[in-house]
């Protein structure tokens, strides 16, 4: 099982690539292998986090990068901040989606599977967890080209509101969506198989961490409005 | 070798491959990109550009042909020396003359007026409220406005008033009733038709309103209504006027789909009585508009059918970054030049432009740092060399020519006024050449 049938597998068909993958031997090399592509489309989709935001702010607008520094109430150089989204950015993929949701995934799974999965542990999870961030990927590929060649996507320059919702900008979160769905798709599927458990049992995880996210959301929104209408007394 | 490795990868791993290659290299664009626009943006300008000669020559200049004919008998005059030299476009080539007379020194001033009067053939005086009427019926400031228009009468310059409307800083009078608006809106029809009237020989050109999209209604009057009744009021006045509404932040940034190109279609649908469309180009304040972006601008508000001026126009040569550009770098006297010539030639090239007016003759008095065409010690800048060298010679149509045998010359011009000479100045014509015109001139000797 090489690499690159990896790749293809987990995204058109993860459940059975993911027995395929389990099956073989010397599992520790391939946990090396997942964790060095987690940690490339981390960097990837990182940079692409950055260039999402540098964009309009060298191409276009020249505001929107003010409310970023406001942000944490002190002063930050442009390289910084971006510096600072890029780390964001990698620990979002990588501490959050790759090591703390799959932590989630795997202590559910367990807990939803008829049989203890006594041999195989967190590790052997995140062997085949890693995975799953391929439609991310390729989400991040084609804002990449959106941006670049259809639409200026930015953040609002005022806060409230986060995004302008223009037509091209709803037309580009569906799509965003439709990506998001498939990532959670993959990660459900790759689930029933790990855990041999039912595919109603497999979508809790889905269902929990999408719950999670779209708290996330709002919790960004709310936080966001109220650092930035808390500039005028620093 | 490389080929015998893809052989070797099964159906799932070429897929896999392929999906590998693709996340790369558009990884690797991604790289790449922040140069890509600037590449592509100035090749572009660069493109647009080259194409300015040949427009410039369709639609600004025309066949000229002047015929000389003996007043006793009507022959035609065969063999005698004609030369022609323009005097005056019909381009309109302007500046705001606010500094006229009022450097502090006469070295000063009389080297202001011969800076202006070699570049511009054309005039902006200012009608600010606040400064024309401080108290009212007070108009300390009408025999400065008369001298200065009477200079520019003698020296074929033509005339601008701006702005009748404005309803921020200084076009807003202290005395004026805010809180009774009837009263203000009858006193704003009173100050509209009085000042348009008054000066209806002299002043055919009127800035009516003023950054409509971006102020207060006056009166609290709705924004269309803001602007309808001024026009009406100062057509009433002085039909033949040419009346202007006047914008800031549209050129390059608004392609049409803006608040400014809606009230305009609005105004059209209304009729409303005004001629041409105004665009500063100074907003935002660093910007290198690029070329083509102006272009697309002035695309899309040609189709509203009317003339467009940009009426404002101040690049800067102070040291801030060039922002909003595929132009990198700090401001200068260079990049000032640079940009004014570009944006010049873009502008005479495009049919539905009329004139293009710079804000601020010299740094002494530029209500931006660097705005001038030239310094505070009124040293031309490159950049009034540059225009300088654009207008009064690239853009220029002077020579000469025999007279042939059915007494005429044919030459290809510049639309505008000129001083036909016949003879080495034995005789002297002026043949003005309008564009929509025939623009043949029998000189009867």
């Amino acid at each position: 099982m090489t690499f690159f049938e990896n790749l293809s597998g987990f995204l058109f068909r993860p459940h059975r690539q993911c027995r395929n993958l389990l099956s073989e031997e010397e599992l520790s090399k391939k946990l090396k292998t997942t964790f060095l592509f987690v940690l490339y489309g981390a960097v990837i989709l990182s940079t692409i986090f950055v260039f999402w935001i540098l964009y309009p702010e060298r191409l276009y607008y020249p505001v929107p990068l003010i409310e970023f520094r406001q942000l944490p109430f002190i002063t930050l150089s442009t390289p910084l901040i971006l510096f600072m989204v890029f780390l964001v950015g990698l620990f979002l993929i990588i501490g959050v989606q790759y090591l703390a949701i799959g932590l989630g995934n795997y202590l559910l799974g367990n807990f939803l599977s008829r049989y203890k999965q006594s041999k195989k542990g967190y590790k052997k999870y995140l062997i085949v967890h890693g995975y799953s961030i391929l439609p991310l990927l390729l989400l991040g590929i084609f804002t990449i080209f959106w941006i670049y060649f259809f639409e200026k996507l930015y953040l609002a320059t005022e806060i409230p509101p986060f995004l302008d919702f223009t037509p091209a900008v709803i037309i580009f979160f569906v799509i965003f969506f439709l990506f998001l769905g498939w990532q959670w798709f993959v990660e459900m599927r790759i689930n029933q198989a790990f855990f041999e458990i039912s595919i109603i049992r497999a979508i809790i995880p889905e269902l929990i961490q999408i719950a999670m996210f779209f708290g996330f959301i709002m919790l960004l929104q709310y936080l966001i409005g109220t650092f930035a209408a808390g500039t005028s007394w620093v | 070798m490389k080929l015998a490795f893809y052989k070797k990868l099964s159906r799932w791993g070429k897929v896999g491959f392929f999906i590998f290659l693709i996340i790369n290299a558009s990884f690797i664009f991604l790289l790449l990109s922040p140069i890509i626009p600037n590449l592509i943006g100035q090749y572009r300008d660069d493109q647009l550009l080259a194409g300015c000669n040949d427009r410039i020559q369709q639609y600004r200049t025309t066949s000229i042909e002047i015929k000389l004919e003996n007043s006793t008998d009507g022959t035609p005059i065969e063999g005698w020396n004609v030369s022609f030299d323009l005097i005056k476009h019909e381009f309109i080539f302007g500046c705001n003359i606010y500094a006229f007379d009022s450097l502090g020194n006469a070295t000063l001033n009389e080297a202001y007026r011969n800076y202006f009067k070699n570049l511009f053939n054309f005039a902006v005086l200012p009608f600010y409220w606040k400064a024309y009427e401080p108290n009212e019926g007070n108009f300390v400031v009408e025999p400065w406005v008369n001298d200065t228009i009477d200079w520019c009468i003698q020296n074929n310059i033509t005339l601008k008033g701006h702005p009748l409307v404005w309803t921020r800083s200084y076009g807003i009078p202290d005395w004026l009733p805010l809180d009774n608006d009837s009263l203000m809106l009858e006193t704003l029809e009173n100050r509209i038709n009085s000042l348009v009237y008054k000066y209806r020989d002299t002043i055919q050109y009127w800035d009516v309103v003023n950054e409509p999209v971006h102020t207060e209604t006056f009166a609290q009057l709705s924004r269309l209504d803001h602007v309808l009744l001024p026009l009406e009021w100062a057509n009433s006045s002085n039909p033949s006027a040419d009346l202007t509404v006047n914008d800031y932040g549209i050129l390059g940034h608004d392609f049409g789909n803006g608040p400014f190109y809606q009230l305009l279609s609005d105004l059209k649908s209304e009729n409303a009585p005004f001629d041409s469309i105004g665009m500063q180009a100074h907003e935002p304040r660093t910007d290198w508009i690029p070329a083509t972006e102006i272009w697309n601008t002035l695309e899309a508000y040609s189709q509203l059918g009317k003339s467009i001026y940009i009426t404002e126009f101040t690049p800067i040569s102070a040291p801030v970054p060039i922002t909003n550009s595929w132009k990198k770098g700090i401001w200068s006297e260079a990049a000032q030049a640079e940009f004014a010539r570009r944006f010049y030639t873009v502008c005479f090239s495009h049919p539905s432009v009329k004139g293009v007016i710079w804000w601020d003759l010299t740094d002494a008095v530029s209500w931006l740092e660097g705005g001038g065409l030239l310094r505070a010690d009124l040293t031309p800048k490159p950049v009034y060399d540059t225009l300088n060298q654009l207008i009064n010679t690239e853009w220029d149509s002077l020579g000469s020519q025999i007279s042939n045998s059915t007494g005429g010359i044919h030459f290809k011009g510049f639309y505008g006024v000129y001083n036909v000479s016949v003879q080495n100045g034995a005789y002297n014509f002026f043949c003005s050449v309008e564009s929509g015109k025939s623009n043949q001139f029998i000189l009867t000797i």
